[in-house]
């Protein structure tokens, strides 16, 4: 029995070392002076300061960002107004329609990107570029949000929508003032993951980012290529470091608001 | 704060509506008129069309012909959330992100009145439920019986001309649904608005209405006042539904002076008031309701009136209820089984127990006439 248990945390200790192990390695070698960044030869905050000095750097982020924030509020949006009628409206084929919203996510990347590359080459009049990316952003990331949100859909006693309609409200309003904040906590899952998605994809982006336009993962691996430099340690510490804060912060909201609700 | 434009004489009037779901006839060709101020509840087993007669008046069904009327408007083309009349949901249907105080506003702050008006009216209806001081609490933070009553101060905000009630009171438990019939009762004397009440608990609605209507099939078999469904079932159905009678088929024989001679199925001569109104030969049945039919020891049926209904029996069972007791009771040679409820008040003379003979005895009076 005793010993049944010791196995136990021994291999949830290896689980997580392998899980943390990487991470680790990246945040300690972000403050090494090597400038492989690969041993550890003294403590340093130069590597930081470069970071602030690449031009590179600042600029790509700040592009994903951007590229992120749209994809997040057009998905979430198209996504919104895909569940509601898919959960609402009552059509032949809704079921298979309702099935294949999930292909998009099934989908090998590689298969997704070429597909739209091809598309953007062949039958679009479109120049491969940050609209390109943007709208390849979108075509992965709704299908996402169109499942999280029917999923909320799913816990929605609809008889609301009836009272407020009941009580004097249009359709409008009665989505803005009833269902919609009650699909709120849906809304912001599905942005809370599409934002990471869309910020860290690399292979669709690869394919119809044309060329001279970055991202920041492409960035950081077209630096990888000429061998590790410390800088991209620092970028990997500092999004770790973001996530968590971010992590944190919402479980705290979390149970702060169920506290309240009880 | 009784309403003013009285007008029209019926707060709703349908007119020949029919409404069918596919090949389902829900509701069949009904016709009947609220007065204003009642408190008429439809009553009906589940799926008799009652909850779809609810929601065309509300504006969620379109009837597929007929007209209803509200105040004397004909309405079959205005949506839901134009009609002036509001439905209290079964399930209640609280705005769960709203306060109490928000969930009542919401009709009134979606009709754009200003502030101080909806505050000043927010405050009277939770004044007329009983809820002051509750206003910051949240739906989920209130008992069933304290919902009921903001989503009754939520509709009754909005003055409708009539408001619909779809089993409010069912979700509730037995004690809870007591107090809140005289609830209902007490604030719809209070605001004078017209009650549609659909139930499937046929004592809320002999409690609760003024009138009421019996449903079944999609059709309105009986309207009337509560005593008048209890006591003089017209059908074998109402007469069933309402009160667990005691029915006879056969036919009348002959007309004498102080009632009719009827005969049942079985052969028993039966004696039944005379009903001027009544051909005789529309005479289907009579139906005796369980409280009415005494017990006596069998040497005493020879001292009953000339009056009096007597029927030989044998008790097959006995269900102790409490405040009275259940007997069913064969009679000889036929398959007929009667039920009698003997209140715990009555004297008995004989001793409850299976297989016991027995007599009974019910005055002519008690006999109600059935037409099918």
């Amino acid at each position: 029995m005793k010993l049944r248990i010791l196995f136990l945390r021994l291999i949830s200790l290896v689980t997580y070392i392998f899980l943390w192990a990487p991470v680790i390695v990246i945040i300690v070698f972000s403050f090494s002076a090597n400038k492989y960044g690969i041993k550890w030869d003294g403590f340093t905050w130069k590597w930081y300061a470069a970071l602030l000095e690449n031009d590179m750097v600042r600029e790509t982020c700040l592009r994903s960002l951007v590229i992120a924030l749209i994809t997040v509020v057009v998905s979430t949006f198209l996504g919104t107004i895909t569940a509601y009628g898919l959960y609402k409206l009552k059509f032949k084929g809704k079921q298979l329609l309702r099935t294949s919203i999930l292909l998009p996510i099934v989908m090998p990347e590689v298969v997704t990107g070429a597909a739209l590359l091809l598309f953007f080459i062949k039958l679009s009049p479109l120049q491969l570029g940050y609209t390109t990316i943007i709208i390849a952003h979108i075509v992965f990331s709704t299908p996402l949000a169109v499942f999280v949100i029917l999923g909320r859909m799913q816990r929605i006693d609809w008889s609301w929508e009836e009272a407020s309609m009941d009580l004097g409200a249009t359709r409008l309003s009665t989505f803005r003032r009833v269902i919609g904040p009650l699909l709120m906590p849906g809304i912001a899952g599905a942005a809370a993951l599409i934002f990471p998605w869309s910020f860290d994809d690399f292979v669709i982006t690869y394919f119809v980012s044309g060329i001279g336009n970055t991202t920041l993962p492409i960035y950081v691996f077209s630096q990888l290529r000429h061998g590790s430099t410390p800088v991209i340690n620092v970028i990997g510490t500092l999004f770790t470091v973001i996530t968590l804060i971010g992590l944190l912060a919402t479980k705290m909201a979390e149970k702060r608001s169920r506290t309240a609700r009880l | 704060m009784t309403r003013s434009n009285n007008q029209a004489p019926y707060a709703v009037e349908l007119i020949n509506i029919t409404k069918r779901f596919g090949k389902i006839t829900a509701v069949n060709d009904i016709s009947f008129a609220i007065p204003q101020g009642e408190i008429f509840a439809l009553l009906g087993p589940s799926g008799c069309g009652k909850t779809t007669l609810l929601r065309m008046i509300a504006g969620f069904e379109k009837q597929n012909s007929g007209d209803i009327r509200i105040q004397g408007e004909v309405v079959n083309n205005i949506p839901p959330n134009k009609r002036e009349c509001n439905l209290v949901f079964q399930q209640m249907a609280l705005f769960p992100h709203m306060s109490v105080a928000a969930n009542v506003a919401f009709g009134l702050v979606e009709r754009k009145r200003p502030r101080p008006e909806i505050k000043q009216k927010v405050q009277e209806m939770l004044d007329v439920v009983n809820l002051v001081g509750m206003e910051e609490r949240f739906p989920h933070q209130l008992s069933g019986g304290q919902k009921q009553r903001v989503a009754l101060a939520r509709s009754l905000a909005l003055n409708p001309k009539v408001l619909l009630l779809d089993e409010p009171l069912a979700a509730l438990d037995r004690k809870l649904r007591k107090e809140m019939q005289g609830e209902l009762r007490r604030i719809q004397r209070e605001v004078g608005i017209t009650f549609l009440y659909v139930t499937h608990d046929q004592k809320v609605a002999l409690s609760l209405s003024d009138r009421m209507g019996v449903m079944r099939d999609g059709k309105i078999m009986q309207i009337g006042t509560p005593l008048e469904i209890y006591e003089t079932p017209q059908t074998r159905f109402v007469a069933g539904f309402i009160g667990s009678c005691n029915i006879f088929s056969g036919r009348v024989l002959s007309k004498n002076g102080n009632g009719m001679r009827f005969e049942d199925q079985y052969g028993h001569s039966l004696c039944v008031p005379d009903c001027k109104l009544t051909d005789k030969d529309l005479v289907r049945g009579i139906s005796v309701h369980p409280e009415m039919i005494e017990i006596l020891p069998p040497h005493l049926a020879g001292s009953a009136e000339k009056s009096d209904n007597l029927l030989r029996g044998k008790i097959t069972d006995v269900f102790y209820q409490g405040d009275f007791t259940e007997l069913t009771i064969k009679i000889p040679e036929t398959d007929c089984r009667v039920t009698v409820h003997l209140s715990r008040s009555k004297d008995c003379r004989v001793p409850l127990k299976q297989g016991g003979e027995v007599v009974l005895r019910w005055d002519a009076c008690h006999s109600n006439i059935l037409r099918d």
